[in-house]
């Protein structure tokens, strides 16, 4: 399964996470925004309005991308976080890594 | 070769949270589950279903809520956890899985169990491997740290009959913390 993306601008990209990112769609995540980072995106919003399950292989990928994106001045930013990702936020203190924004929107201009 | 060592954490008074109220109550419809299964998927799925009832059963107004902390939203990732550990790396041999998973929804307290047919393995070892061998924003490896942070007491060891048996509990005043991810 893919995951939906709405180009924002140039380098910045919207992810709808929908509902679920763990251990069974991680790797599609990773295929998903490999190749939008391969195209030049830098700044990633990951919503997760949608969200029920964000577990410790999901937050791996997520990580992953920070990796890559973070030395070229790359963003990942949280918008509209579900109760069940806000537990995983909070339990891994990633809100000190992650910017969050009650919405997309917020997140969109935030990035512009 | 099985693991019959039990591994058994306890929760210490240090790691209670001291502004937390204890005044979440669960509604009352929040039956107790025990459920049996062959499918780990499956197993996987109706567990996050339950959660997701018990949730939306519990849900507090905003201002009326009494603590940040939520036993059932942990309970809900630690059970995931576990059964995501299952799906990839439980080694059942030749056997059908053979599950059984219990849930308790008490006041302010969430009571778990799951039983499998696998070979096991030694969590104080693996969680020990995880936590010192952790590296800055680490993509794997960190199912055990997950729940042990989650968690006030887990116990995982070979029961009579040559099953294992993973049981843990949550309550309201405990600070969920994993620290080091980065």
């Amino acid at each position: 399964m893919s995951f939906d993306v709405d180009t924002h601008t140039d380098t910045t990209v919207v992810v709808d996470i929908g509902e679920a990112l763990d251990f069974r769609n991680a790797d599609d995540f990773k295929s998903t925004f490999q190749s939008h980072v391969d195209n030049g995106v830098r700044n990633f919003i990951l919503d997760f309005s949608d969200t029920g399950i964000l577990d410790s292989t999901g937050l791996g990928s997520i990580f992953s991308l920070y990796r890559q994106i973070s030395p070229e001045d790359g963003q990942v930013v949280f918008a509209d976080v579900s109760r069940p990702v806000q537990v995983v936020v909070q339990l891994t203190r990633t809100y000190k890594v992650f910017r969050q924004f009650p919405s997309v929107d917020a997140a969109r201009k935030a990035l512009s | 070769m099985p693991h019959g060592k039990l591994f058994r954490k306890r929760a210490s008074v240090s790691r209670q949270a001291p502004f937390v109220a204890l005044h979440r109550r669960y509604a009352p419809s929040m039956d107790p589950i025990t459920q049996r299964f062959s499918d780990l998927e499956l197993a996987l799925n109706t567990t996050h279903a339950f959660f997701e009832e018990w949730t939306d059963a519990s849900e507090q107004p905003q201002e009326e809520a009494t603590s940040d902390v939520d036993p059932l939203h942990h309970a809900r990732l630690v059970l995931h956890e576990w059964l995501a550990n299952l799906v990839q790396h439980a080694d059942f041999q030749e056997r059908t899985p053979d599950v059984v998973i219990r849930v308790q929804p008490k006041a302010n307290t969430v009571h778990g169990v799951v039983v499998d047919n696998s070979e096991g393995f030694s969590f104080e070892q693996r969680l020990e491997t995880q936590t010192t061998n952790a590296l800055p924003f680490p993509e794997r490896a960190m199912g055990l740290r997950f729940i042990d942070a989650c968690t006030d007491s887990v116990s995982y060891g070979r029961t009579d009959d040559g099953r294992y048996q993973f049981e843990f509990s949550i309550s309201t005043d405990h600070t969920p913390w994993l620290s080091n991810l980065f």
